[in-house]
């Protein structure tokens, strides 16, 4: 089913995205370090707070003076780690390897964005088809409704009221291993996946309507095929392209998304612990989860696009399309 | 033979819909313009009241009206999203035009740039612009147009590109008009319709982001209600007042869809393809 | 490691127990024996139709055990995740709440916020606080069960003060120390300034007079771990006197305690204590009504909602923090307040009574000075009560010069997100008052507590608790004129003179007798506007009781009972 590409623009449109992908990961990896610590305020000030020791004194003795370097020094040191997989060590864990702290949190934010796609990219495909099967009619419109109540609300505000209505029970246990609680897993992935259902549905729906509209699927349907098997066996692969664009894009707001949901759920993951790390200024973690996020949805772009262009190259051009 | 209709607002019931919840919307930011909003009116021995014939929404955690600052908040937050979309406009035309127009280099420095930018996750930006502004409307402003700038920045050029292939225009620079000029007179008016579609289905984001990031902080700062501070009023009364949260969300719930299907209807009226369904 | 004291399931009503799926897998298939179910439902947990199962069943029955569940769990929560187990290298509040369960120090806090001894009986100093002599306990077991004595104080202050990457907070305490710093700068194997004078006696010489020295909280460890267990030892191995040892601590999720038989206070009533990691308020409420914890400390920013909650109304418990508020007032970067009247009129514009019965239903602590009134060294009526006067306060502002006509300039007032509700209170109440308009600005945290500490915050909330239980506690990093904490920047010589004289004073009514003619001074002077102080809220469910949370905030539950 993969067919190498036929037109010679091809090659040149990956290049360009590669090109892209490797600026991104290099402004992001700037930015990483410059995120943390462009905010006022250092690890051993905000860990003193109510504390009566002197955190001028704390700063210059941790790490051999390390905070109280100059930013562009921290900044080569920062980078001189990086090729190694150093991602050096965390000031809020007192000295945990940071790749320790990112390898344990990383496997629930994985199986909650695996989840999450899993279950909202089929669902919203489904609901598309059936939006755009009879456009304009209550059905339409009501899911219309929904897409968009789902996207209109406030992550945090739908995680907490699904946390909420989350019977006692089936919450993350407490005492045991996440992993092993596989049924409180489905609040959470609920709350990530609810927005993604709306957008996928929305764009699969515009994107069939316009394709039905072509003059190929006239003919089928003038063929004798029934409405639904146009739909689906003729109209759906040319719409998928720009669904799958959408994807793409999709995965690196699930991360996002992420920290809300796990801080409201109580989940481990790197989300959370992004967001601990920021506020407690812990510069090497904060820095290496935003490198991590950045890293996954630039491959998760990549990967979309070069399955769009193995699928349709003569749709090349909507690469470069919003 | 099914040739294009003319459009009529009337003609689905969608447009019934857009058309009364435009005007709700509207009619409640105008109440809100005029409704006193007692910054200092706390109450608190009756904070988180239910709603009551005084106080048609209830009161709020401090003992304030809710209906007054569900109003101004709502408000706020529209003029938030629209001063925004005025700043993504600006720079979208702006760049959008001379990307499309000039080809080139440019096209491709100005393209790589929004594609960059778009790789930044907003969150970023919007930490390291608050830090470097302070938090504040001002701020919301400039960290949301920058960051749907990048979306209109690519209709423009797409569009700009498909139309400097058209007859008129090529005769307009036949003819020795300076490009500035063709570009509003006769490449505006052509683009101007997807362009009005595709910000109106940018309103009801927008609004989501302010929202989110005034439940953060980095937005508008109290006692001046938005909806996103309503949001985060909400939550923390929730066990004791629901009702201001599910008020602050049923707002933001009208506003999207109000806008969302305000761009429907906008490209349904634009696109000579999109034909009403008989069949 | 699978630690047993976890995977158990958490009881709720005897005989039936709240449970997970991999139990209601076991049961399914009459399974016992925790490895054999484990590997066979990770097998079968492969086959969605068995999770559904598993799900249905969870759904429409309540499980029944499998085993008598007879050791008492007492689960309970933390607002923060732990910074370390190494009692080296800690310095955060949460982690030091949860290791003066596992270690103990010279002295604890009591119940009633005053000192008692822990590991030393008596300390006294001939010489006015620079040296000290203390007196050890004797009979006291480390969990290794090795006896404590005089060298494990000695080993444990050099290991303090020895390089690492993050010294700990013992390391700064310990810097007034006689040969602190050739021990940190490597010069020196031992610490000069500590003697063994016998098995339980020690002595220890400071560079400088400290009349609190014995009331520092350290924590003592085994001296013979690092010999047995080498090094990363402080993530294995539990080396304290405490009542109860460390047994596990998983990131993020949870921290276990089990408790030691041999503690020389008596055996803990409760046998395991297991913290749940919860930084998110509302779920921490979701928890604890659903029975997953037994005892809930409620962070601030909840209060409100558990106070004004009919539902939790016997189940509240409230207990005083040793903590002031104030609202600081910088006369250098905002001039008007200069004026010792403009200040009494900020002072007397504020209704406290109405926060208090009002934001808090009357859990908040009035305080009129800056000695908290549980604080050992307190006297009630030391300083004047503070009124509500606004009629007053306007006069006072017409008198220095801002009457109609001439209102304030604009003032800001700064502070974090906790304090928001209170913040708006006192700016509208500001506002009518002052006749200008008072706004708020809400800073993030750690760029508040930066802003202040650098003294460029001329109007905000602010506050301080109590290092150790004394007055000095809180004056001496509040109010002393080149404390790095003084955030008003606020400057009395008069003051000054009587807190150096209190740091050198060790017997402690005479310190206490100073520190409150200090406390006189300061609020005479105006020097800030003291706030309410928000008791803490603990929710206990029916049945436990025995529990307290201390002026710290650590939870105190040697005695604790659960049904």
């Amino acid at each position: 089913m993969i067919r190498f590409p036929r037109m010679p623009g091809c090659w040149e449109a990956l290049g360009r995205r590669l090109a892209e992908a490797a600026l991104v990961l290099g402004l992001a990896v700037v930015l990483a370090f410059a995120m943390a610590r462009l905010m006022p305020g250092d690890p051993a000030t905000v860990m003193m707070d109510g504390q009566g020791t002197d955190p001028a004194l704390v700063r210059r003795l941790w790490g051999a003076g390390e905070l109280d370097l100059p930013l562009w020094r921290q900044f080569v040191d920062y980078l001189t780690g990086l090729p190694g997989g150093d991602f050096g060590l965390s000031w809020r864990y007192a000295g945990m390897p940071v790749t320790t702290l990112i390898g344990e949190a990383a496997p629930v934010t994985l199986l909650l964005v695996v989840a999450t796609l899993t279950v909202a990219v089929p669902a919203g495909i489904a609901a598309g088809i059936a939006s755009a099967h009879r456009p304009g009619t209550w059905l339409d419109g009501a899911l219309t409704v929904g897409a968009v109540l789902a996207l209109s609300m406030p992550p945090v505000v739908l995680a907490t009221w699904l946390m909420l209505a989350t019977p006692g029970r089936l919450v993350v246990s407490l005492a045991g291993d996440w992993l092993g609680d596989l049924a409180g897993l489905m609040a959470p992935v609920a709350a990530l996946a609810i927005a993604p259902i709306g957008i996928v549905a929305r764009s699969t729906r515009a994107q069939l309507l316009e394709v039905l509209g072509h003059d190929y699927v006239r003919c089928a349907r003038a063929k004798g095929l029934s409405a639904l098997r146009v739909m689906i066996g003729h109209a759906l692969p040319n719409a998928m392209v720009g669904v799958w664009a959408v994807v793409g894009t999709l995965a690196g707001a699930i991360l996002t998304s992420t920290a809300v949901v796990e801080t409201v759920f109580n989940l481990p993951g790197l989300g959370r612990l992004a967001i601990e790390a920021v506020l407690a200024r812990d510069y090497p973690v904060a820095g290496a989860v935003v490198l991590v996020f950045v890293l996954v949805q630039v491959t998760i772009s990549l990967a979309v696009d070069l399955l769009i262009v193995a699928i349709a190259p003569t749709d090349r051009d909507t690469l470069d399309q919003p | 033979m099914t040739g294009s209709r003319r459009y009529r607002l009337g003609a689905s019931p969608r447009g019934v819909i857009c058309a009364v919840l435009g005007l709700v919307l509207l009619v409640l930011v105008l109440w809100g313009l005029v409704l006193p909003l007692h910054l200092s009116g706390f109450d608190l021995g009756r904070a988180w009241a239910g709603p009551s014939p005084d106080h048609p929404c209830g009161l709020d955690g401090l003992g304030r009206d809710l209906l007054a600052r569900l109003l101004v908040g709502t408000g706020t937050s529209l003029g938030i999203a629209v001063a925004a979309l005025g700043l993504a406009l600006a720079l979208g035309l702006g760049f959008g035009s001379l990307a499309g127009w000039c080809g080139g280099w440019v096209d491709a420095l100005i393209m790589r740039s929004v594609d960059v930018l778009m790789g930044v996750r907003e969150l970023a930006l919007a930490m390291v612009v608050a830090v470097l502004i302070g938090p504040g409307g001002s701020a919301i402003i400039v960290i949301l147009g920058v960051g749907c700038s990048p979306l209109l920045v690519r209709l423009v050029r797409s569009l700009v590109v498909v139309q400097r292939g058209q007859t008129h225009v090529l005769a307009a620079t036949a003819l020795g008009a300076p490009p500035l000029h063709i570009l509003l007179t006769h490449i505006l008016p052509n683009i101007a319709g997807p362009i009005a579609a595709r910000s109106a289905a940018i309103i009801g984001p927008l609004v989501q982001a302010e929202a989110a990031f005034s439940f953060l902080g980095i937005g508008i700062q109290d006692p001046f209600p938005s909806l996103g501070t309503l949001v985060r009023d909400g939550l923390a009364g929730l066990r004791s007042g629901p009702h201001l949260i599910i008020a602050a969300t049923a707002m933001i719930f009208l506003v999207a869809l109000t806008f969302t299907l305000i761009a429907d209807e906008l490209r349904d009226a634009l696109d000579p393809r999109y034909r009403s369904r008989t069949s | 490691m699978r630690d047993k004291a976890f995977s158990r399931p958490a009881q709720t009503t005897p005989g039936v127990t709240v449970s997970d799926s991999r139990t209601i897998l076991a049961r399914c298939l009459q399974l016992r024996g925790e490895m054999a179910f484990t590997g066979l439902g990770k097998v079968l947990s492969r086959r969605f139709g068995v999770i559904f199962v598993a799900i249905f069943l969870t759904l429409i029955s309540p499980s029944i055990s499998i085993g008598a569940d007879n050791e008492p769990v007492f689960r309970t929560n933390l607002d923060e995740d732990l910074q370390t187990t190494d009692p080296f290298s800690f310095m955060g509040l949460t982690s030091y709440n949860v290791l003066s369960l596992v270690y103990e120090g010279f002295t604890a806090l009591g119940a009633d916020g005053q000192v008692r001894p822990a590991l030393a009986m008596s300390w006294q100093s001939p010489d006015g606080g620079r040296t000290w002599r203390i007196a050890l306990r004797s009979g006291v077991r480390f969990h290794s069960g090795r006896e404590f004595t005089a060298e494990d104080v000695r080993w444990t202050f050099t290991q303090l003060l020895k390089p690492r990457r993050q010294p700990g907070i013992g390391a700064f305490e310990l810097q007034r120390v006689v040969g602190a710093r050739d021990v940190a700068e490597g010069r020196s194997p031992g610490l000069a300034g500590v003697t063994v004078v016998d098995r339980y006696t020690v002595e220890i010489r400071l560079v400088e007079p400290d009349a609190l020295f014995p009331l520092v909280p350290f924590f003592f460890v085994d001296s013979g771990i690092a010999a047995e267990d080498g090094p990363d030892w402080e993530n294995r191995i539990s080396a304290g006197t405490g009542p109860f040892r460390l047994v596990t601590w998983r990131r993020g999720q949870k921290v276990v305690l089990a408790a030691d038989p041999d503690y020389w206070g008596g055996v803990p009533s409760v046998g395991t204590v297991q913290f749940a990691i919860i930084p998110h308020a509302g779920t921490l409420l979701a928890l604890y009504d659903s029975g997953n914890l037994d005892f809930a400390v409620i962070p601030e920013s909840m209060a409100r909602q558990v106070l004004g909650d009919p539902r939790y109304a016997d189940q509240r418990l409230t207990f005083p923090r040793s903590q002031i508020r104030y609202l600081g007032l910088n006369q250098t970067l905002y001039p008007p307040f200069g004026d010792r009247r403009v200040r009494e009129a900020v002072a007397l514009a504020l209704d406290r009574d109405a926060v208090v019965a009002g934001l808090y239903h009357g859990a908040a602590v009035r305080i009129d000075g800056t000695i908290p009134p549980g604080l050992d060294g307190a006297l009630a009526g030391n300083v004047p009560r503070l009124p509500y006067d606004p009629v007053r306060a306007r006069r006072l502002l017409a008198e220095a010069g801002y009457g109609q006509g001439h209102p304030l300039p604009s003032l800001e007032l700064t502070g974090t997100e906790s304090t928001r509700d209170e913040m708006t209170v006192y700016a509208g109440q500001l506002s009518d008052v002052l006749g200008s308009p008072v706004s708020i600005r809400i800073m993030e945290h750690g760029a508040a507590v930066t802003a202040a500490n650098e003294g460029r915050l001329a109007f905000f909330v602010s506050g301080w608790t109590a290092d150790y239980p004394d007055p000095l506690g809180i004056m001496l990093p509040a109010w002393y004129g080149s404390s790095p904490f003084n955030r008003s920047r606020w400057q009395n010589s008069t003051f000054d003179r009587l807190i150096d004289e209190a740091k050198a004073t060790p017997d402690a009514d005479q310190r206490h007798r100073l520190c409150q003619q200090a406390e006189q001074v300061l609020m005479a002077d105006r020097a800030m506007v003291p706030l309410p102080v928000p008791m803490i809220v603990a929710l206990a469910r029916p049945g436990v009781t025995g529990v307290r949370v201390l002026p710290t905030g650590a939870v105190d539950l040697r005695n604790a009972v659960v049904p």
